[in-house]
């Protein structure tokens, strides 16, 4: 994926915490994943990307960021574990989602995937240059994790 | 109005339920996915639908067209996080009412679903 091609992914994580939340999140400064570096959090939220690119978006959240997230867009005071687990499907979904309208039409995204704890053995593979984008809402550190092919 | 929501994410569902219903409408059924919400379609004729596109099993695309065979009448809304502008023409072409992309907040939702009982 180019490098320009990014924006788009930042575009449509800012938009997501200000739209569904009112309270916007902020961005650190993208980078080049390591091949052996591994980034560690409470769940993945992971969709797939096939038809005219192939690769993969994982986004990689802390539980409380879940936890209010859920809250925020449910207007529950308490949402239940499960609810907790699909926050994560679900914020991968939009964030990938919205960014289509920067693709073709053939730029297909899958159903989420949800993984707890450390991804292993996932089909749905990140494709090099694999970008990491640092993000923060409210005390909650969360990464945005691209990897799509040209 | 008997309603239906259908959505993958449960999330999304308890979500768009709370709103819907303090528009003073009635769910009918909850589905996770097209093919479940074409059952609970048949089962329960609901007069209005928000659905969801990107879903296992039978996505809402698919779901729509079988729904509006069964009740050409029936008032679709899509609520969607895809935004390339096809999608959504596609959507409307196969008669569906309205189009909400997600991300969506109470008011964006109760808009949507006043705008589109009133088509």
């Amino acid at each position: 994926m180019k490098e320009s091609e990014l924006k788009h992914f930042v575009d449509s994580t800012l938009q997501y915490f200000q739209n569904a939340t009112g309270e916007a999140a902020t961005l650190g400064v993208p980078y080049i994943k390591k091949s052996d570096e591994d980034v560690y959090c409470d769940f993945t939220g992971i969709i797939g990307i096939s038809g005219s690119r192939r690769g993969a978006i994982y986004v990689c959240c802390p539980r409380p960021l879940l936890e209010q997230l859920a809250a925020k867009v449910t207007g529950l005071a308490q949402v239940a574990d499960d609810a907790v687990r699909d926050m994560a499907g679900e914020l991968a979904n939009t964030i990938a989602g919205n960014a289509t309208r920067a693709f073709d039409r053939n730029f297909q995204i899958s159903v989420p995937v949800i993984v707890e704890g450390k991804p292993k053995s996932i089909s749905l593979k990140l494709e090099s240059p694999v970008y990491v984008l640092p993000a923060q809402w409210k005390n909650n550190k969360f990464a945005v994790i691209v990897g799509i092919s040209d | 109005m008997k309603t239906l929501i259908v959505d993958d994410s449960i999330i999304m569902r308890t979500a768009i339920e709370k709103f819907a219903s303090e528009l003073g409408l009635t769910i009918v059924g909850k589905a996770a996915n097209g093919k479940q919400a074409v059952e609970m379609f048949q089962q329960h004729m609901p007069d209005l639908v928000t659905l969801d596109i990107t879903m296992p099993e039978m996505n809402g695309l698919e779901a729509l067209e079988k729904m509006l065979n069964i009740k050409p009448d029936a008032k679709i809304l899509v609520i969607t996080a895809i935004t390339e502008k096809s999608v959504a023409i596609e959507a409307l072409k196969k008669g569906a009412k309205g189009f909400l992309n997600k991300p969506f907040n109470e008011e964006s939702v109760k808009n949507a679903i006043r705008e589109v009982m009133g088509k």
